[in-house]
């Protein structure tokens, strides 16, 4: 696979090498458009044809623009995820925050994950070292008692370039299986609220948009990073990047390897901590399922961006790309053990394309996912399709943007099956999910100042047969330059997943008592989806020049929630167990605020404060439990309201960055969570709160190229985060940024 | 392990210099380049190649050669030469003299004061014939046209234009 990769790379280096020696110097212009990195990308050429008139006025566009820019881009960034078009973040009409690659490159993040822990509304924990727990606003484990399995988060959209990249397993984000790395984002837009209208199922707390960089220069551009710190933490990039006058190509590959902070695994028998050469005689297949003990992610990725815009009316934009990943974390409680390995390999293409007001997106990924390696029945083939055509029609102060998608999901469990028709997999067949999806949106400016927006969404889903209507109700007033208004209503539902409408399993076995156990798992088709409602209202207010604030008060209520039923009947010497997924009466209902404080104090030094408060309480919770040991605690919860506490009451965040010259960059980033009881089927574990500290400090050696060091959880904080997880300790790099 | 990691990541902090680093240094290369297209030299300093000096270091050198690299002052190949002395700059054509040798201006001023030698430092409101001047919105220039002429050079007037005129010497 590696040299796969590394054949094809080898093959655009030449490409982008040849256009580059053939390439001429355009005459320029000074215009006002010029912006700082404009200037910054223009040749030597290009500077010596100027005049010194306009070598004046470029230096004066320059000094300008820099703070002008620095504003811009810290405190009111362009969105395109709350509207699907872009407008000014000040007058976004939903939550929304914008993480750019500055505010990624200057923090030191070294994933994804990680680097939602700069935004406000996210609550990000790590399980091991580098693989992440992550939720919008909350509704975590819900419902509580149940497994961890069911702890993920499948109720948040992640999408790369408006491509959804859930898995259809059971829902939530393979974080690990995402191609690209931080080094490729250009920004992450995150929109906090039901946004099913929009972007279709599973968006339901939020929307977690990724957005690749495209070539800024003529150039021929190479960036590339290296990080090498404890755990054996290994990160490797590097991009070349090129615009051939209206095409555009960017090719890009990463690698990370972390080691565990641990070699130990916790034994839901006992819950202690087993060092991994006894593992042996604690499981069977001990070998198959934890070869490396110590890996905790080795994860690698390519990816090709190629663009062509007419800069007229026509944009064709095609991405494409592959990873493998092998991971230990938690997910599956299949095991005696807590963590189990994962490994995907997949790829995929994007395409995009917008012709005046019509767009078209069709995107397909494919490949081979093992949940848990060395457990039966847990590898399956996939292969998901994703198309949606849309039509913006712009009337004045009247626009309408209607749009039809599909989207299928395909599972094949059986190439990894000794025997499909004893029902020994999971699926045991070919299975598949498929929806057909109708939505238009609506926008009325009836001034500069008023915007009301109206979104509805019609899913026709061939499991379960029910359709779902999804809708979204904005308005949103701007005061004045300072002040803007919006209210929010708006409902959203997750999707269907393939383990709760298509796991057809059966298991045998011999107990001690000379019983023999079969145990059934069936799907439940008339399984209803998880929905919920939000209202919200924020104000924003630009408190100085340089000062935004931005305060948001939520309230969502959320019920369909399901969970694992089951039956025994015993006939003879049989016990047959019979289980499937049912739905529930509980209601989750939170209330909330959240809080962003955003100051560029000067062009040397900007700060960052986000929290969030919350309160959740759980209706009709019908637990019925006396569970748990070691450092679980006994429960029983009968048929009553419940004040959810697996959810951080507070949590949020404070960045600061200095940069003092030229030459030197300092980043000091904070997160912080509050204390949280999380109520799985082995009993409450308590998890302290916690504050991660991080510091990235980087020079710049010559040009554009830095050498840093970069410290993930500097005091070294090794509370655990998640529980049954491995402690999170500190991780120290040092690092080299190579660009020209 | 733990503390070790903890004394690097506070040496590197404490370490970090406070003194910004001059970012305009291209742009003065740049204007250093154009200002030659708008002073004409006397015919006998027409010959051989273009010499601009530099007294003093820092990137300036480095942007200038950059710059000036297969580029002619009319017919002159242009040479950048770095000098520590003065004893050494008296081939130069143009002078540009660095803000950490400001204390040298007056006596290079005083000795190419009839001699055609393009004197430009780095300091504003020095005797030099230009100074560049950096302020929070512009890169500016003051120029001392007068001067320049004294030296039998040829001053174009969109520079004298352009330019923040002084007349401290005449």
């Amino acid at each position: 696979m590696r040299h796969k990769y590394t054949i094809i790379l080898v093959f655009f280096v030449f490409a982008f090498m040849s256009e580059s020696f053939s390439q001429q110097p355009d005459s320029v212009v000074v215009t006002k458009d010029f912006t700082q990195e404009k200037i910054q990308q223009m040749t030597r050429d290009q500077l010596l044809e100027l005049s010194l008139e306009e070598l004046m006025v470029l230096v004066k566009r320059l000094k300008l623009s820099s703070i002008e820019e620095l504003y811009q881009m810290v405190l009111n960034p362009v969105v395109k995820s709350a509207s699907k078009k872009e407008e000014l973040s000040f007058q976004s009409p939903l939550s929304v925050t914008v993480i750019t690659k500055e505010e990624i490159s200057q923090s030191g993040v070294l994933n994804i994950p990680e680097a939602l822990r700069l935004s406000p509304d996210l609550i990000v924990r790590q399980k091991t070292n580098g693989n992440y727990d992550v939720h919008i606003r909350g509704n975590d484990n819900v419902p509580p008692g149940e497994y961890l399995f069911d702890s993920e988060n499948t109720i948040s959209l992640v999408m790369i370039d408006s491509r959804p990249v859930y898995n259809h397993f059971q829902g939530g984000t393979f974080w690990e299986a995402l191609p690209i790395s931080v080094d490729d984002i250009k920004k992450i837009e995150v929109v906090a609220g039901p946004a099913t209208a929009l972007y279709g199922p599973n968006a339901v707390t939020g929307v977690i948009n990724i957005i690749t960089s495209r070539p800024q220069s003529e150039k021929l551009r190479v960036h590339s990073d290296l990080q090498y710190g404890n755990a054996n933490t290994q990160k490797a990039f590097l991009s070349l990047e090129k615009i051939n006058g209206r095409f555009s190509t960017r090719i890009s590959a990463n690698y990370q390897h972390r080691d565990r902070f641990q070699d130990d695994y916790l034994n839901f028998i006992d819950y202690e901590y087993y060092p991994s050469d006894s593992l042996p005689s604690l499981i069977n297949h001990a070998e198959d399922r934890y070869p490396d003990p110590m890996l905790a992610m080795d994860n690698q990725g390519i990816n090709l961006f190629t663009r062509y815009d007419n800069e007229k009316n026509l944009i064709l934009d095609l991405s494409m790309g592959a990873q493998n990943s092998s991971i230990q974390t938690i997910y599956l409680d299949i095991n005696n053990l807590s963590l189990s390995r994962r490994e995907s390999e997949m790829q995929y293409l994007n395409f995009k394309g917008k012709w005046h007001g019509l767009k078209a997106t069709v995107s397909y990924d494919r490949g081979v996912q093992d949940n848990a390696m060395g457990f039966y029945g847990y590898k399956y083939d996939i292969g998901n399709l994703n198309t949606i055509l849309e039509y913006d029609l712009d009337l004045g102060i009247f626009s309408l943007s209607p749009g039809i998608s599909y989207t299928e999901s395909v599972f094949d469990d059986t190439p990894y099956l000794k025997q499909t028709d004893n029902k020994s997999g999971l699926f045991n067949k070919r299975v598949m999910l498929s929806n057909t999806a109708y939505f238009i949106r609506s926008e009325l400016n009836p001034s500069n100042k008023l915007r009301f927006i109206a979104a509805v969404r019609l899913d026709d889903y061939n499991l379960p047969e029910k359709n779902y209507w999804t809708y979204q109700f904005v308005s949103s007033y701007t005061v004045d330059k300072k002040s803007h208004l919006r209210m929010v209503y708006s409902r959203a539902n997750r999707g269907p997943f393939m383990y709760d409408y298509h796991v057809d399993h059966r298991s045998e076995y011999l107990n001690d008592d000379g019983f023999t156990e079969v145990e059934r798992f069936i799907p439940n088709v008339n399984l209803k989806l998880v929905v919920m409602d939000m209202l919200e209202f924020g104000f924003r207010h630009r408190l100085r020049e340089n000062i935004m604030t931005d305060f948001s008060f939520f309230y969502n209520k959320a019920n369909n929630f399901s969970n694992n039923s089951t039956t025994a009947d015993t006939i003879g010497q049989t016990i047959n167990y019979l289980s499937t997924i049912k739905n529930s009466d509980l209601v989750s209902r939170q209330l909330g605020a959240t809080i962003r404080f955003n100051y560029v104090m000067s062009k040397k030094f900007s700060v960052k404060f986000f929290a969030t408060g919350q309160l959740t309480v759980l209706e009709n919770l019908n637990l019925d439990y006396a569970l748990g040991s070691g450092n679980s605690q006994s429960v029983i919860t009968i048929n009553s309201d419940f004040l959810h506490k697996s959810t951080p009451s507070m949590y949020g965040g404070l960045i600061m960055n200095y940069k003092p010259g030229e030459r030197w960059n300092m980043n000091m980033n904070f997160y912080r969570y509050g204390k949280q009881n999380f109520f799985s089927i082995d009993g409450i574990t308590k998890i302290e709160s916690k504050t991660i500290m991080n510091i990235k400090t980087s020079y710049r050696f010559y040009k554009e190229n830095h050498i840093y060091f970069n410290a993930r959880n500097f005091l070294d904080n090794d509370s655990y985060e998640f529980p049954f997880a491995d402690k999170a300790r500190g991780l120290y790099l040092i690092g080299l940024n190579i660009n020209f | 392990m733990k503390n070790v990691f903890l004394i690097c990541g506070l040496l590197i902090l404490i370490s970090v210099p406070g003194k910004s680093f001059a970012q305009y240094e291209k742009f003065k290369a740049l204007y250093i380049y154009n200002f030659t297209k708008r002073i004409d030299w006397p015919e006998e300093q027409k010959k051989g190649e273009f010499i601009m000096g530099v007294l003093g270091k820092g990137s300036i050198i480095k942007h200038l050669e950059e710059f000036t690299e297969n580029r002619k002052v009319i017919n002159q190949s242009i040479i950048v030469r770095q000098f520590d002395d003065i004893n050494d700059t008296d081939s130069c054509h143009l002078l540009f003299i660095t803000e950490k040798h400001k204390d040298k201006i007056p006596r290079v001023v005083n000795q190419y004061k009839d001699k055609p030698v393009l004197i430009v430092s780095d300091v504003p409101g020095s005797d030099a014939s230009i100074n560049f001047r950096e302020t929070e919105k512009a890169l500016l220039f003051e120029i001392n046209a007068a001067r320049i002429r004294n030296k039998n050079l040829k001053v174009s007037q969109s520079l004298i234009n352009l330019g923040i005129e002084i007349n401290n010497e005449t």
